[in-house]
């Protein structure tokens, strides 16, 4: 079970007088993301109220297949889909992630979606900003269930066993190519040396840089 | 000349040329020169883009259209770690040398083949790369190595499949399309790029006065914080079912922030930083109240992280954070006495002391007639964080570790022993009477 990050054992542990950890802000958009499978609730702070915040649902995987950005549907389903904020009060609010209706299936596959969480303050102090929340789906069967990060992260991209510069084992994932329809211009013929020294004994890093 | 001095001297020359012989390099020695361009997938959203006032170097650096790869925005991976290794097919591969990614674009390196003992006899190399999760920026001795939960390094990624082949000499051997180290922004290792690229925007601030060596940052993990002034972490799901499940590598001032924090630890020579953010229970944020100890630690590194990204130096720069602008002269609250303990406020007070925009003065700052409030002075980036290594060790007033609520505050920064500022008028009133933290704690 999952709470919220302001919680967090972290969090408590500088909040102690004397020496402490020294953390990071809190955001004005916290997520209470419970690993429920098609919602998910958010805590607004300093004052941001339900009204004051949009939220976008972003394919960025569909099917194991990673989206292009500005694509507009993947398989037959927007990508970008607003969604409607239901306001709990108490500076809750709660979306809807189902992105089929009630008694559809995703097709099986592995899924990742942005929640793009816009907010638009109406205090003269404050600025718009943008909180980006990702959120993972596995699909079998036709039964979803929500992935973690690592899981997620292991689903779509393995590791396999390489060498590092001493020969030992280490885990390596293997990289991909693009090609560029129209490369930018300017780039192609910038063409600088490096900085820095090969070094022909492995293990000598003296000579990095 | 006698015949045993003629047969002397005849064998002193053939030993001399014998010795040249050995020394001289071979005819068929050379270097060999390989191109590439490495790009990792950018959703990075609290950092300028170009065009974007102020911008250093941008986030989501291009818009790219492949043809056989996700489009998206994506950016070079400046100042990050790869090896260059030489496949063998049918052996060991050879490790050749390691580089760090001088700028954006296409980039090239060249190293020793004929003469090099990783050659071992082979005509060409097959080059390819494995890229490194570490950052480091020229001229600067400190760097940030990525690790995982048990300590160890966090996995490379390797384009040993797509390794060239036959690299000879005389021409460059060029990577013929874009080598991507993600396409997936939200992955474990979608992240490492993202959080390295936001450390070397520091590192190139502020490296400079940054202590030599490895510093290790820890991703994913519960919560973004600081453990030492060589090691802090960066909030993401961990997958362990608890909290953190923010992800933090989308968020280029959460690296910077707390490589700010280490920077403060390293500046005071210690590893952790005597503060209380316990006021109104766990947490802070930009514009909550707060002990001033607390606004003063986590302002000076909202501050470093501004200042990593956005140039103080060019007016237009607009830097914020949830929504805060440090550019804004206004202070957060109508009362000028209640900005004392509001970390967004210090960290203006800090963009304001390195800015090159001198604003006037607003809202609670706006001060009786004749009593200067406008923002006045302008320093550079490393003057403005170098100032914590003149606060002396001790728990006393004006030290390090001084140990009550409200110490140390920036009246124990602007006023401490050996400071640029302390007796500067416009420094004081940029920070103090602009800014109103006029009532800070003078002890």
């Amino acid at each position: 079970m999952r709470c919220f990050r302001t919680l967090s054992l972290m969090t408590l542990l500088a909040t102690s007088t004397g020496a402490a950890l020294a953390t990071e802000p809190v955001a004005p958009v916290s997520f209470e993301d419970a690993g429920r499978l098609m919602e998910l609730e958010l805590r607004l702070a300093g004052g941001l109220t339900a009204q004051e915040v949009a939220v976008t649902q972003v394919f960025t995987r569909f099917r194991g297949v990673v989206v292009d950005e500005g694509a507009r549907l993947a398989g037959g389903l927007p990508v970008r889909r607003a969604l409607a904020v239901n306001d709990l009060g108490g500076g809750r609010v709660r979306v809807s992630l189902a992105p089929v209706p009630a008694g559809q299936a995703l097709p099986d596959g592995v899924y990742a979606q942005f929640l793009e969480i816009e907010a638009q303050p109406r205090a003269l102090t404050m600025e718009p900003f943008m909180v980006l929340h990702p959120i993972y789906l596995e699909v079998v069967g036709g039964v979803a269930r929500r992935l973690d990060m690592p899981t997620y992260s292991a689903r779509v991209e393995p590791t396999v066993r390489g060498l590092d510069k001493l020969g030992r084992a280490v885990q390596v994932q293997p990289g991909s190519r693009g090609a560029a329809a129209l490369a930018p211009i300017g780039d192609a013929l910038d063409v600088q040396v490096e900085r820095g020294d090969a070094f022909a004994v492995p293990g000598d890093e003296r000579n990095e840089n | 000349m006698n015949r045993k001095l003629i047969l002397r001297a005849v064998a002193g020359a053939a030993l001399l040329t014998a010795a040249s012989a050995l020394h001289a390099p071979r005819a068929e020695a050379a270097t060999r020169k390989f191109c590439y361009e490495l790009l990792f997938k950018d959703d990075r959203n609290d950092c300028p883009v170009a065009g974007d006032g102020g911008v250093r170097r941008a986030c989501q650096q291009k818009n790219m259209n492949f043809i056989d790869a996700p489009d998206g925005t994506y950016t070079n991976p400046v100042g990050q770690v790869f090896e260059v290794w030489d496949k063998d097919a049918g052996g060991v591969d050879e490790y050749i040398g390691t580089w760090h990614i001088g700028n954006t674009g296409t980039r090239c390196v060249t190293f020793e083949w004929e003469n090099a003992a990783y050659s071992k006899g082979e005509a060409n190399p097959d080059p390819y790369i494995v890229w490194r999760p570490r950052v480091k920026k020229g001229g600067v001795s400190a760097y940030v190595q990525l690790e995982n939960a048990d300590g160890a390094d966090s996995g490379g990624v390797s384009w040993r499949d797509f390794a060239l082949t036959n690299c000879a000499a005389g021409a460059a051997c060029s990577v013929p399309n874009y080598w991507l180290i993600s396409t997936d922004s939200s992955t474990l290792r979608g992240g490492r790029p993202q959080i390295l690229d936001s450390a070397e925007h520091m590192l190139s601030v502020f490296g400079s006065i940054m202590d030599a060596g490895e510093i290790r940052a820890l991703w994913p993990a519960s919560g973004s914080s600081t453990q030492s002034r060589t090691h802090f972490q960066i909030e993401g799901d961990a997958g362990a079912g608890g909290p953190g499940d923010e992800n933090r590598a989308f968020m280029s001032q959460s690296c910077a922030h707390e490589l700010g924090h280490v920077l403060q630890a390293q500046l005071f020579e210690q590893d952790d930083l005597v503060n209380n953010c316990g006021l109104n229970g766990g947490g802070h944020s930009i514009t909550g109240q707060e002990y001033q100890s607390c606004a003063t630690t986590e302002g000076f590194a909202d501050y470093v992280a501004a200042a990593s990204m956005w140039n103080p130096d060019v007016n237009t720069s607009s830097p914020a954070r949830f929504g805060f602008n440090y550019e804004t002269a206004a202070p957060q609250s109508n009362v000028c006495a209640s900005n004392a303990g509001i970390e967004g406020q210090v960290a203006r007070a800090l963009w304001d002391l390195d800015d090159a925009n001198n604003e006037a003065a607003a809202g609670a700052a706006v001060s009786p007639a004749g009593v200067g409030s406008a923002d006045a002075y302008n320093a550079t980036s490393v003057n403005v964080a170098a100032r914590w290594d003149a606060v002396p060790d001790g728990t006393g007033d004006e030290q390090d570790r001084e140990n009550d609520n409200h110490g140390v505050n920036m009246y124990d920064y602007a006023d401490g022993p050996a400071s640029d500022f302390a007796n500067s008028a416009t420094a004081r009133q940029t920070i103090f009477a602009h800014n109103c933290l006029t009532s800070q704690d003078q002890n």
